[in-house]
């Protein structure tokens, strides 16, 4: 109980450091030729060269696990428009850098370096653009943010994690077009995954293999409200074998009255017959004042190998500055599942 | 009779003072403009939405679009914002969020019209927006008047 205790002492003491230093980050004049991106968050540099990052420090208290604290991730992300139809985007982002366990005191593992996302962008036509290199599978609405410090929680929803290939590598075409006040989206990819976890058995490990997939899109307003729906299929195979996987989804998203409104279904269906992986989660992000937000999630997640899960979360959301977002969470749930961990997790994060 | 009911109405309006800011932003007509030497002959509302929300880039001759916005609690900002992306400024937090992990960048924002205008006015790849009797015509040309 002290562990507790002292974790969550440090990481108390650590946010109004952090906050003072965002503030003073924000208030701080830029070089000549360098500004700051108008969203708050970000440095252009000349030459269309554009900058940012983001720490995030965890604190999670499972109701079945130790408390940890952590230092979960560091990204840098950086995008290059030398002419204005081509671009480059890169994301490096290093992980589990240290680690404060109840009962088992500090770990540090020197951290893992990865390159999440490297593309060369090329606008085909205004509204058609090609993506060469390896990106967020666009596949639903949660994944293409991945665990971004911007997410409205701190943990993804079950149906979002390892149920398709959660990163493409090779060419994605993009396509997006208004017409009559409606907003059309379309999106193909492939050909390799990266890293799916592709029969739900603990022996099979992490693979890579073949991917294709595509989502459509369509959204317009509606009075004060604008509503979206997505279609997703992506079809996927392990390289060594020919055995081939699918998963296909409907994602929503609703803005009305400041609400933030998204779900998403997701089916994947296993390549040899026997049972699913399948399930949804609907969530409403609410405001409350400026810019904190409560968020409520509902969610439903069947594995192939066990009874379904429901959970519920209740969480709060705050962004005093661009640059910095505190979140926090509380999962309630039926059962415990590796990506389904009921209990208490909060985060700061910090951008630049 | 009737332009003695017309003339009592204008006395009522004028007895009664001015509408409240957000009402009467919103009833006023906004001018999408940009400077004179700009090269672009005309945009469509459609374009105008891809344009704010960064869908769309580039002009059909392939050069880069600015886009300007005016400040996020600016009344024409927000009657702008919800008349042709649909949704106010800061039910778009979730948007931007997602395109800032593609390093995409919302509009640049200028503090008053009078800025906006001087800006498009030297650089002819941007847009930008304010009420139509706020345009100054020697630097700026009305692409249109956004429907009231």
């Amino acid at each position: 109980m002290r562990t507790v205790i002292e974790v969550c002492r440090r990481a108390v003491a650590t946010v109004p450091l952090a906050l003072l230093l965002a503030a003073s980050a924000l208030a701080e004049p830029l070089v000549p030729g360098v500004t700051r991106d108008p969203s708050g968050v970000g440095i252009v540099f000349p030459g269309n060269l554009w900058i940012s990052g983001d720490a995030t420090l965890t604190l999670d208290a499972p109701e079945t696990q130790p408390t940890t604290f952590e230092l979960d991730d560091v990204s840098l992300l950086a995008r290059w428009e030398p002419f204005s139809r081509l671009a480059f985007f890169g994301e490096l982002r290093l992980e589990n850098l240290f680690e404060v366990v109840e009962h088992e005191g500090v770990i540090t593992s020197g951290g893992i370096l990865e390159i999440e996302r490297l593309y060369a962008e090329t606008l085909l036509t205004p509204q058609l653009s090609l993506r060469v290199g390896k990106v967020f599978t666009p596949f639903g609405l949660w994944n293409v943010i991945s665990r971004g410090p911007l997410t409205w929680t701190v943990e993804e929803p079950a149906i979002t994690e390892n149920v398709f290939p959660q990163r493409a590598t090779g060419l994605s075409l993009l396509y997006q077009k208004t017409w009559q006040g409606w907003s059309f989206d379309a999106t193909v990819y492939g050909p390799a995954q990266n890293q799916i976890q592709f029969r739900d058995t603990e022996d099979e490990g992490l693979d890579s293999g073949l991917l294709f997939g595509g989502r459509v899109a369509a959204g317009r307003d509606f009075g004060p409200a604008f509503a979206s729906l997505g279609l997703n299929a992506a079809g996927f195979t392990r390289r060594e074998s020919r055995e081939w996987a699918a998963a296909t989804g409907l994602d929503l998203e609703v803005y009305a009255g400041g609400h933030e409104i998204t779900g998403e279904l997701t089916y994947r269906v296993p390549t040899a017959g026997g049972r699913t992986t399948h399930g949804l989660y609907l969530q409403d992000a609410i405001p409350i004042v400026r810019t904190l937000y409560g968020v409520l999630r509902f969610e439903y997640f069947r594995r192939p190998d066990g009874p379904a899960a429901t959970g519920q979360l209740v969480g709060l959301f705050w962004r005093p500055v661009p640059n910095v977002v505190l979140r926090a969470d509380y999962i309630f749930g039926t059962r415990r599942l590796e990506n389904f961990e009921t209990g208490f997790q909060s985060s700061f994060s910090l951008l630049f | 009779m009737r332009s003695r009911l017309t003339r009592i109405l204008l006395a009522l309006q004028l007895l009664g003072g001015a509408a409240p800011a957000a009402e009467r932003a919103h009833s006023e007509a906004i001018a999408v403009v940009v400077g004179t030497e700009s090269g672009v002959p005309e945009v469509t509302l459609d374009a105008l939405r891809e344009l704010y929300l960064r869908r769309r880039r580039v002009w059909p001759d392939g050069t880069r679009v600015i886009p300007v916005n005016l400040p996020v609690d600016n009344e024409t900002r927000k009657s702008f914002s919800k008349r042709v992306l649909g949704r106010l400024p800061q039910d778009l937090s979730g948007y931007w969020n997602r395109l800032y992990f593609d390093g995409i960048q919302p509009p640049v924002v200028l503090r008053t019209p009078e800025a906006v205008c001087a800006y498009v006015a030297v650089e002819p790849k941007a847009i930008g927006y304010m009420r139509r009797d706020e345009v100054d015509r020697s630097a700026c040309r009305i692409l249109f008047v956004l429907p009231e």
